[in-house]
């Protein structure tokens, strides 16, 4: 891999196609990724944290991919897919995204809804008004607007690394089982494990990525720059992780608390860490939520426009882009109306969230593999031979154990 | 009339109804109106594609009579007198067509092909439309007897092939050569709105299908993100080809998105005269009306007689909409007033201009901002403002439609202000496309 060296020229290319990579990247870490951290956290303490390093790789090798096709193409990941595959795979792959994404919305106002009530606000007012501003936003705002609004919610994810520190873990066992590889084989842990590389790598991103990677104009020229910025997304994403796992590592596994939330471990840390850690941890629940409220109604209604020829963009007005404001808004609007209902059914959602996602996630991995390495399409910019076998061997990983988040799903004790 | 879908999968029938094969594609040769289907495709009993001229094709029949409108192909000749022949990779064909974007060119969108509709147009078998409708992409999904059971009598969404602009790269070369580019018709600023639709290969590849001219105008009417994008990946030479066929004012504007690196490289290779324009512009700040201003201009000394001016303006040959403020200037330039054209060809010939024009004009400093020169071009209704600076010198023109098109909120423009005259003489109403009957 060729990288740009690093000048004061070179520099300013890099800030002007920074968003995509580190938007992206960053919403990985939404109200279910942060419950996933955490309860990973609390329940085997730092033995889990070594995984983070190779999930990163597995991130950053799927996400490239995928940015390096925005790139050389001009073209939206569900764009190629109807275009190479037909509208019966498109079809198919659009009605689960569809619905995972709507699960994983809800999950989001969830997120938000539970933040609210550790600081005594009702969801009742604090969902509606998030989604109303949520909705606002997007009809009112352009892409490049937006863009920078995003790019200011990854500072909410601060909130995690100074809880992390607060927590004042023993940095020398920390550094240590970060790079000592140990495995358990109970279910309990392979869950985790599979949940832990199903929240990171979700098949909503690759499509996000690569239509943001489109609508920013980035071009094959501009590659360089913007495999350095999906890098350090990837990189971040994962500190965050990293964070959030020591934290609930260092407080709630020690002393033997069990959660089952993110909001569950901010009130758990609150008699052992102080006020301040409970506010940080809800802080940053709250802020994922929205940024994932944000983003998850966005990216649908961008690749099932795009997979179905229907106008689209933020920087269209209503009527000229109706299929698009449509799907946004009944998006935004269910999930809510879910969230408010009194017999909130959130652990089904959550579960449909998942095996949806598990099952799509191979057909998207296999589709990226064949469209990278299509010539028509990527001309020089295939994979390598090398490169190749890194990528169908951790695609491989995925589809297996995306397969074992679906078995484990509906059979929690199959693995004993 | 047939639609592709109802064909793709059909046995192909030899005369005397033996099977030879599967229908898979068909080969066919663009035209203007319609493109006339040339091939069949086909996929023989052993597994290899196979093409055969459209020639040999008798008819297209249900021959079971029980599928609806799904038919078979028959062939005129046994299959023993057929002589198949293998494609070529650069064929056009009516599959890499679906699932594809197109440009409607009559409605201004880029669209996804769903289906194509297929006919006869006298003795030939033609595409006479493609498909992009909710319909055609329900038959697509769930096949014919699901969608017309549930939108039977809905109408598809068609868009008939004279208004179809194919982005894959071989059927624009071809359109390239031979210099009928469908969109090279529409006006600029309607080719610029498309622009945004499409991604920056396909952008390259409409864009050279484009005259010089017509490539400049579209330019000048993109939006900036789009100028950039066209700056990053065209040649040096065409990008300064470019610029000295623009007026300076635009091509400032273009030369303000560039790198400090490309905008030094350009003004060097510019030809010293209209560089020094665009860096007198270029030195305007962005929100003055200096930025946008025309720096052509017809300036009469007051000196001048009737018959001088008007040899002159023999001489320059102007545009219209320059003759129709001429302004009139001191030894020093400085704008006294203007003079009304009507005053000039009235006027005896060894008249004063002095004596002609009119001094009490409205005029504006380099520094007006952009907002004020709009409410003063509406307050006093003005098309266009001489432009002078700080010692009353005549340093440009703005006009109204440049102040208006900054101040205009970006979403105004995009939409299509002609009426779409011209589908309703063509393909619609000759009645038969409204509806697909079968084939006999």
């Amino acid at each position: 891999m060729k990288f740009p060296k690093l000048d004061k020229k070179k520099l300013i290319i890099f800030l002007g196609i920074i968003g995509p990579g580190l938007i992206t990247a960053n919403v990985d870490n939404d109200a279910g990724g942060i419950t996933t951290y955490s309860v990973a956290g609390a329940q085997f303490g730092y033995p889990i944290l070594w995984t983070l390093i190779p999930i990163t790789i597995l991130l950053i090798i799927v996400q490239e991919m995928c940015a390096r096709m925005g790139a050389v193409t001009g073209k939206g990941l569900s764009d190629l897919i109807r275009e190479n595959f037909g509208v019966k795979v498109t079809f198919f792959i659009m009605v689960g995204l569809l619905v995972a994404n709507f699960a994983t919305t809800v999950s989001e106002f969830a997120g938000i809804a539970a933040a609210g009530e550790i600081f005594g606000l009702s969801r009742f007012i604090l969902v509606p008004l998030c989604a109303i501003t949520v909705a606002l936003l997007l009809l009112k705002f352009n892409y490049k607007s937006l863009e920078k609004i995003f790019l200011l919610m990854i500072l909410f994810y601060v909130s995690y690394i100074i809880s992390g520190v607060m927590a004042n873990p023993d940095w020398g066992e920390v550094g240590r089982q970060l790079i000592t590889p140990t495995f358990q084989l109970s279910s309990a842990y392979i869950i985790i494990l599979v949940g832990l590389i199903g929240t990171t790598i979700a098949p909503w991103m690759q499509f996000y990525l690569q239509s943001s990677i489109v609508e920013k104009g980035i071009n094959a020229k501009d590659y360089a720059y913007s495999k350095v910025e999906v890098m350090l997304g990837c990189v971040m994403t994962d500190v965050v992780s990293f964070f959030i796992i020591v934290c609930c590592a260092a407080l709630l596994f020690t002393n033997g608390i069990v959660i089952n939330n993110a909001a569950d471990a901010a009130i758990a840390l609150e008699p052992l860490a102080g006020t301040l850690a409970k506010a940080l941890f809800a802080v940053g629940l709250f802020g994922a939520g929205l940024f994932g409220a944000f983003i998850l109604p966005l990216a649908t209604a961008f690749y099932v426009c795009e997979a179905f020829g229907w106008e689209s963009g933020l920087n269209r007005k209503f009527g000229e882009a109706k299929h698009f404001y449509t799907i946004i808004g009944a998006i935004i609007a269910f999930s809510v109306g879910v969230i408010l209902l009194p017999d909130l059914p959130l652990v089904w959602i959550m579960l449909l969230s998942q095996v949806v996602n598990g099952v799509v996630l191979p057909i998207i991995l296999v589709a990226v593999v064949k469209l990278i390495n299509n010539e028509h399409i990527m001309g020089e910019y295939t994979n390598s031979r090398f490169y190749n076998v890194v990528v169908t061997a951790s695609t491989v990983i995925l589809i297996l154990l995306s397969g074992l988040l679906v078995v484990t799903t509906f059979w929690p004790n199959i693995l004993g | 009339m047939v639609y592709f879908s109802q064909l793709k999968g059909k046995p192909v029938l030899d005369s005397a109804d033996k099977k030879i094969g599967i229908l898979v594609d068909m080969g066919f040769n663009d035209g203007e109106k319609y493109a006339e289907i040339s091939h069949v495709i086909y996929i023989s009993k052993n597994n290899y594609r196979k093409k055969i001229p459209w020639s040999l094709v008798k008819e297209i029949k249900d021959s079971t009579k029980t599928r609806g409108l799904e038919a078979d192909i028959h062939l005129n000749s046994l299959e023993s007198e057929i002589e198949p022949t293998f494609e070529k990779e650069k064929e056009f064909t009516v599959s890499k067509l679906i699932d594809k974007q197109i440009i409607d060119v009559d409605g201004l969108k880029v669209v996804r092909v769903n289906d194509v509709f297929l006919g006869k147009v006298g003795c030939m078998f033609c595409i006479v439309a493609v498909c992009v409708g909710a319909k055609s992409l329900l038959r697509s999904l769930a096949g014919e007897k699901l969608s017309e059971t549930f939108v039977g009598k809905m109408k598809d969404h068609i868009i008939p092939w004279e208004f179809v602009e194919s982005l894959d790269p071989e059927i624009q070369k071809l359109h390239i050569k031979l210099k009928k580019s469908k969109i090279a018709d529409l006006h600029p600023a309607d080719i610029a709105d498309l622009m945004e639709d499409l991604t920056y290969k396909e952008r390259e590849l409409v864009f050279n299908s484009l005259d010089r001219d017509k490539a400049a105008k579209t330019i000048i009417e993109s939006e900036p993100e789009i100028q950039k994008s066209f700056l990053k990946s065209m040649k040096m030479n065409s990008i300064l080809e470019i610029l000295e066929n623009i007026p300076p004012n635009h091509a400032a504007d273009l030369i303000s998105l560039m790198t400090d690196d490309m905008k030094n490289e350009i003004l060097h290779s510019m030809k010293p005269e209209s560089a020094r324009r665009v860096k007198e512009i270029l030195g305007y700040t962005d929100t003055s009306v200096g930025s946008i201003m025309h720096t052509e201009f017809i300036a009469i000394p007051s000196s001048y007689t009737a018959e001088n001016t008007i040899e002159l303006m023999r001489k320059l040959k102007p545009s219209s909409d320059k003759v129709y403020r001429m302004y009139v200037v001191d030894e020093k330039q400085k704008l006294l007033g203007y003079l009304p054209v009507g005053n000039l060809v009235t006027a005896p010939a060894d008249e004063k201009i002095e004596k002609l024009m009119k001094n009490k004009i409205i005029s504006m400093q380099t520094t007006t901002s952009k907002e004020d020169a709009a409410k003063a071009l509406v307050k006093y209704n003005l098309f266009t403002v001489p432009v002078v600076d700080e010692n009353g010198v005549l340093k440009g023109v703005v006009k109204a439609n440049d102040v208006i098109s900054e101040v205009l909120p970006r979403a105004w423009k995009r939409k299509r202000y002609f009426a779409p005259e011209r589908r309703k003489h063509g393909f619609r109403n000759n009645g038969n496309a409204s509806k697909p009957v079968q084939s006999n």
